[in-house]
């Protein structure tokens, strides 16, 4: 078993050397690990968990619509109602086992379609965008005499907002910095598909480069961190909260190929995260997090656009799991004729894992929320 | 006006020809010489170009050119009655933004559209800046000959020189993102006649901050003037 500090220093290299999913650790003062991870992009809540059970899924959906339980390649039904993503058929073992747990039609009552501003209110708490300059876990470790802020850690890339605030969180910097991304690549190539001059630079800029070879390391590397995070919650005298941050999930065009692989890769990286955790799992709730769902039905580009309510994966050994909550609203009343509506505020959720996974409650955490839920967390 | 010395152990005596005339005389020989160099058609034809190539375009207008020249030949020589005329010609102004930004020019660029004041740089973006120049090829006093640094945008896009741009604006996105830059408000309040609706639109789709602000950099008419 690496020492902590091999670990870190591993960590920081690999940070250094891919694009990897933004990792931030901290310690609670308790036995208690809490993974939070942001998918960055906006996650279609109704591909990650259809609702094959609505009998307007198929219509409504159109061409994202996945195809039905039973069928080649079809929904991993769950619960009669809602199902699994095909993509994510090795978590099926943990739903049965009761350690996953999902969320439906859940978001921000306030939730703007922009993806700045939304991530502003998922990972600020607040009631609007740019409300608070803190985060709300940040908060929530503040609040607590023994939560050690000095042993938080942010690897790489700066400290996202969701742990900035009173407490304070020591950056381990590198001393390079993180690759440009892949979809950030891809961005830029559409700007300059109408500019022939940096059109054809570009083409032999990433020849010269080969980035098919590194984007292969890339995925590795990735695994490689999130076991690296396992093992240092795992660790006796190791930090107890992560903060991971994965992109790509904003889909507008070419949703089921996109979300096939990365929903796949995202199964694989929890699945490496549980083994890593060893017998840490048992007390560890990951809670995974977007900023906003999709819209209902499918754009020209056989994609969708971004919406309002969405899906909330909560896995973990502290997790009161196999089944889905949800307060249905339907696929036929939809929130602005186009999104699926929000039934639960997404803040009750995380106010619910912070009571009573970590023994942490306080009106600051998140002002102004509806009163945290119950029954997410299995009792001690 | 000009000061020279001339140091007689290296000075060649006796009259020199140069361009079919003959001088003579000490300092006053190599003065006399550079006054007709400066003033000799061709001296006028080949600095006019070039202003008019480091200003507009790389294959300037030749109205452009014609009228610099004009202003140099008819000013005995006088560089910023040239500079003046590059002001004053309308064909100068016309037309769209052709010039890549050197090195140089996209540091110092995208820095005042990032940190407008310079005094708030902190020291992390300080080094992004030295690192940018040193990265992208310009740093300054290190061009590779007298005659200053290449003119054209193929100089500055051969290998993978583009993509080490887009890595540079990814790490000032980063920065910028951290003290909750906004690329929108960026594109709006500093930058408002730059961006193209194209542009705008990826700003818009932008996953993040960081990618936003990248784009906005790394956009076309950004990495032009």
């Amino acid at each position: 078993m690496p020492t902590r500090r091999q670990l870190l220093m591993g960590l920081s290299a690999l940070s250094a050397s891919a694009a990897l999913p933004r990792l931030s650790l901290a310690s609670t003062g308790s036995e208690q690990r809490l993974v939070v991870i942001i998918l960055r992009g906006g996650l279609d809540g109704l591909a990650l968990l259809p609702p094959h059970g609505d009998p307007h899924y198929r219509s409504a959906r159109g061409k994202v619509a996945l195809p039905m339980p039973g069928s080649s390649g079809g929904i991993l039904d769950l619960d009669g109602f809602f199902g699994l993503h095909p993509a994510m058929a090795s978590l099926l073992p943990m739903y049965r086992s009761g350690e996953l747990l999902g969320v439906h039609a859940v978001g921000h009552p306030n939730t703007q379609r922009s993806h700045f501003e939304a991530q502003d209110m998922l990972e600020g708490g607040g009631a609007s965008a740019r409300v608070l300059k803190t985060g709300w876990l940040n908060r929530a470790l503040s609040s607590q005499p023994k939560a050690d802020a000095s042993q938080a850690i942010a690897i790489g890339q700066g400290i996202p907002l969701i742990l900035r605030g009173p407490a304070e969180v020591t950056s381990l910097q590198p001393g390079g910095h993180s690759d440009a991304t892949d979809p950030f690549l891809e961005m830029v190539a559409d700007l300059y598909r109408t500019d022939a001059l940096l059109d054809e630079a570009l083409r032999q800029s990433m020849m010269t480069r080969e980035l098919l070879e590194k984007s292969g390391g890339r995925q590795r590397g990735r695994k490689k961190q999130l076991q690296a995070t396992g093992q240092l919650l795992s660790a006796a005298d190791g930090p107890r909260v992560a903060v991971l941050e994965l992109g790509g999930m904003d889909t507008h065009a070419g949703q089921k190929s996109a979300l096939n692989n990365r929903l796949r890769q995202l199964s694989e990286s929890l699945l490496v995260l549980q083994e890593a955790l060893g017998g840490a799992w048992d007390q560890t709730a990951v809670v995974m997090i977007t900023e906003f769902g999709r819209t209902v039905s499918a754009n020209g580009t056989g994609g969708t656009d971004h919406g309002t309510g969405g899906a909330a994966l909560l896995l973990g050994g502290a997790i009161a799991g196999g089944r889905i909550l949800s307060d249905w609203p339907g696929l036929q009343d939809l929130h602005q004729r186009r999104d699926l509506r929000i039934t639960t505020d997404l803040r009750s959720v995380l106010g619910g894992v912070l009571k009573d996974h970590l023994g942490i409650t306080g009106p600051d955490i998140f002002p102004g929320a509806p009163a945290a839920s119950s029954g997410l967390i299995r009792p001690a | 006006m000009m000061d020279s010395l001339t140091s007689p152990k290296h000075h060649q005596p006796g009259t020199q020809t140069l361009l079919g005339k003959r001088y003579t005389g000490g300092v006053e020989q190599g003065e006399a010489a550079l006054r007709d160099l400066a003033q000799h058609p061709a001296t006028a034809q080949r600095l006019s170009w070039r202003m008019a190539r480091h200003f507009i375009a790389d294959d300037p207008p030749a109205a452009v050119v014609a009228a610099l020249q004009r202003a140099f030949l008819d000013s005995g020589g006088d560089l910023s009655t040239m500079a003046g005329a590059l002001i004053d010609s309308e064909a100068a102004w016309e037309g769209p933004l052709t010039k890549l930004r050197r090195p140089e020019e996209l540091v110092i660029a995208s820095m005042r559209a990032l940190q407008p004041e310079p005094a708030r740089l902190t020291s992390e973006q300080r080094e992004a800046l030295v690192r940018g120049l040193e990265t992208l090829g310009q740093m300054p006093w290190s061009a590779p000959s007298p005659e200053g640094w290449p003119d054209v945008a193929a100089s500055w896009l051969g290998g993978d020189a583009l993509l080490t741009r887009l890595q540079w604006g990814w790490e000032m996105g980063r920065l910028a993102a951290l003290r909750g830059i906004d690329p929108l408000t960026v594109a709006h309040d500093v930058l408002p006649d730059l961006p193209s609706r194209q542009t705008l639109k990826a700003l818009k789709a932008a996953p993040d901050r960081q990618t936003g602000i990248a784009l906005l950099l790394a956009s076309p008419s950004f990495q032009r003037r």
